[in-house]
């Protein structure tokens, strides 16, 4: 006997035990891929699976009804969105430790705002990562060190296969500014891996 | 290497990256989709669950209130009442009031040979 299905939060808009299922094997094939974008965006792996749970939380309680082929997008828009949620708390944090003075480089400096010059939080640069790590990790490393916005279109664009125009919906930004970005990364990564992978 | 032989590689590599994660961090994942989706409920169950309570309150007071009147009812029946409850009681008052019309015709035979 098939049952209607209502959303808790949105009395009145039903779906069927059909979307539940559709809603399942869509976040079954989109979560691994999700959870590595968010650890790589983070750099660890609770704050990744937060992430990525909070994701699946917002799509099945906004978008459950909308059509399936919408649900990527709009999943990865809300996952970028906590990313920089994180980001913005840990910007927060950064600001009252050093304002504390319990945030201090090697130096005595303070530390730079991960926010802005994004993203690597082991603190390390392309080539570095290339040279101490094994051709498995280059890649993962040297996206880790991509401003926010390059490693997001490259990730989106590349690997989630997302068109021009959904990577702008998931980034809320232009078409443009995607292409930017992309284009920006691959120029990096090619010249931070290229040499290594041939 | 051109570009999209670069991209192709790089995409092996994060696809071979998603697919070695371990068991614990894939449980996890298994997990928040279940807690995802655990916000669709069935909309039946649902109302059955918040108004099973209330309703059966209401059904208790109902049902509480009609004894309590029939009850007070009954008490100050009139005595034809409760002759007619004492009637319908007896099996065999029943039957002699059946067949009332029998017996007074009976009887009226008897007073009319006498």
């Amino acid at each position: 006997m098939q049952h209607d299905w209502v959303i808790g939060k949105q009395p009145g808009k039903e779906c069927t035990l059909d979307k539940s299922r559709e809603l399942d094997q869509f976040l079954s094939k989109v979560e691994r891929r999700a959870f590595k974008i968010a650890e790589i965006a983070v750099g660890n792996r609770e704050e990744a699976l937060d992430i990525v749970q909070d994701s699946m939380f917002g799509l099945v309680q906004k978008y459950a009804n909308r059509p399936a082929e919408e649900w990527t997008p709009l999943f990865y828009r809300i996952l970028q969105s906590r990313i920089r949620d994180w980001y913005r708390k840990n910007k927060v944090r950064s600001r009252w430790m050093s304002w504390l003075g319990l945030r201090k480089n090697d130096d005595g400096d303070e530390m730079e705002d991960a926010l802005e010059s994004l993203p690597d939080p082991h603190g390390r640069d392309p080539s570095q990562s290339v040279a101490n790590e094994h051709s498995m990790e280059d890649l993962e490393l040297a996206i880790r060190t991509l401003p926010g916005r390059q490693q997001q279109a490259f990730l989106l664009r590349t690997w989630e296969g997302l068109s021009v125009a959904d990577t702008a919906t998931a980034m809320k930004c232009s078409q443009g500014s995607v292409k930017t970005h992309y284009s920006r990364a691959v120029h990096t990564l090619r010249e931070a891996l290229e040499e290594h992978w041939t | 290497m051109n570009e999209d032989e670069f991209l192709d590689k790089a995409r092996k590599q994060l696809d071979n990256k998603s697919d070695q994660l371990d068991a614990a961090t894939l449980s996890r994942l298994n997990q928040a989709r279940q807690a995802a989706l655990a916000q669709l409920k069935p909309q039946q169950s649902r109302l059955k669950s918040r108004w099973i309570p209330v309703s059966g309150l209401a059904a208790a007071v109902l049902l509480t209130s009609v004894f309590l009147f029939k009850s007070e009812e009954i008490i100050n029946a009139s005595d034809p009442g409760v002759d007619e409850i004492e009637i319908l009681a007896a099996r065999d008052n029943l039957e002699l009031y059946e067949q009332l019309d029998f017996y007074l015709w009976l009887i009226e035979e008897d007073s009319s040979a006498g």
